[in-house]
């Protein structure tokens, strides 16, 4: 699957927008996202390496919630990250 | 009375458009009114997100003017700032005047959303209501927790659906660039003010000839502003606005959709200005 990450993301993957992962779940994806862009995780992910549900998941424009995480998923699906609010 | 902030501002000539006090800048002079309102009676603004892990975000603004001013009229500014929690914690007004040589030049108003920050790298955030540990530190006559704020923008839509007259319209596309960020490498509000000018600047230059009322675009001075805020925009993302212009009572009132391809819903906002 291919990540897409944006906005203040950009900052924790080295500017990469686009990230290629070889995973059979979302779930897996991020993980190893996570450990291919170790800055993301603390963003992503919190203490107990959950997803943070401050983010959306897009997979192919449509948005996934967390229980569904653990999907089966295609090398081809796209995987947008958008960050729902931001305080700064 | 609730606790007023006052500093003065010596003006430069990027504070006025030749017609008027310049409404990207009055948004952004009043974002940092409320910065110096958090610093001088709560919290500061730092502080309030690192020590507290407590932010808010923009939901709307306003700006009216009132009193004609011009920048030859006097170097200076002076903005008097009031803040209120309101609707049970979950919303936040601040309201600053802005008095010049001539007397009170605008009146602007920012909503804002209390959030908790949850991490403090991406600066992430989730709604929350102003927590008792921070709210305690506020005046009581400060705490309007059963008020709700009113909006404006809907209320002027629908009057246009009734009885407006559409008379132009224009998409202009942009980029969010650093320039146009904050902190958090979200868009800063107070730049849609600069965005939505550009397309409606554009709009009436290209249309003015077959519509001689979409003159007053470029020629006359605003008298509001108001906007209101969905969804934020973060660096690099692309963007469109959607402007129309239209003929209600008489006035222009020129209204545009801040739009954007990035999922989760096409619409992030909407500003109205009306001459």
């Amino acid at each position: 699957m291919k990540f897409v990450l944006s906005g203040n993301l950009l900052r924790f993957s080295s500017f990469g927008r686009e990230v290629s992962i070889d995973a059979p779940t979302l779930s897996d994806g991020l993980s190893r996202l996570c450990e291919q862009c170790p800055s993301l995780k603390p963003v992503l992910l919190d203490g107990d390496g959950k997803f943070r549900q401050i983010h959306r998941l897009f997979v192919n424009g449509d948005q996934v919630m967390v229980d569904e995480l653990g999907a089966p998923r295609g090398a081809g699906d796209e995987v947008q990250i958008v960050t729902a609010i931001a305080g700064g | 009375m609730p606790r007023a902030h006052t500093f003065e501002l010596t003006t430069d000539t990027s504070h006025f458009t030749p017609l008027q006090l310049q409404p990207r800048n009055l948004l952004s002079t009043g974002f940092n009114a409320l910065s110096q309102w958090l610093r001088a009676n709560w919290v500061s603004f730092p502080d309030l997100i690192s020590k507290h892990r407590f932010s808010v975000v923009i939901l709307g603004t306003s700006v009216e003017w009132r009193a004609p001013l011009k920048f030859f009229d006097g170097p200076t500014l002076t903005l008097t700032s009031t803040l209120k929690i309101q609707r049970n914690g979950t919303r936040a007004q601040l309201d600053t005047e802005v008095k010049g040589a001539t007397g009170v030049a605008a009146r602007v108003g920012i909503l804002l959303c209390p959030v908790e920050v949850v991490e403090l790298q991406g600066l992430s955030a989730t709604p929350t209501r102003v927590p008792e540990r921070l709210a305690s530190l506020l005046q009581p006559d400060e705490l309007e927790l059963d008020v709700t704020p009113r909006r404006v923008v809907p209320d002027v839509r629908a009057a246009l659906e009734r009885s407006g007259k559409m008379i132009g319209e224009h998409k202009s596309a942009f980029t969010v660039h650093r320039h146009h960020c904050e902190v958090a490498d979200q868009w800063a509000f107070f730049e849609v003010a600069g965005l939505v000018g550009a397309s409606r600047e554009a709009m009436a230059l290209e249309g003015v000839a077959k519509q001689p009322a979409l003159q007053a675009a470029l020629g006359t001075p605003l008298q509001r502003f108001d906007m209101e805020l969905s969804r934020p925009y973060y660096w690099f993302q692309p963007g469109t606005v959607a402007s129309t212009a239209w003929v209600l009572d008489g006035g222009l009132v020129v209204v545009h959709r801040l739009l954007s391809p990035v999922p989760g819903g096409e619409e992030h906002g909407v500003a109205v200005e009306r001459f």
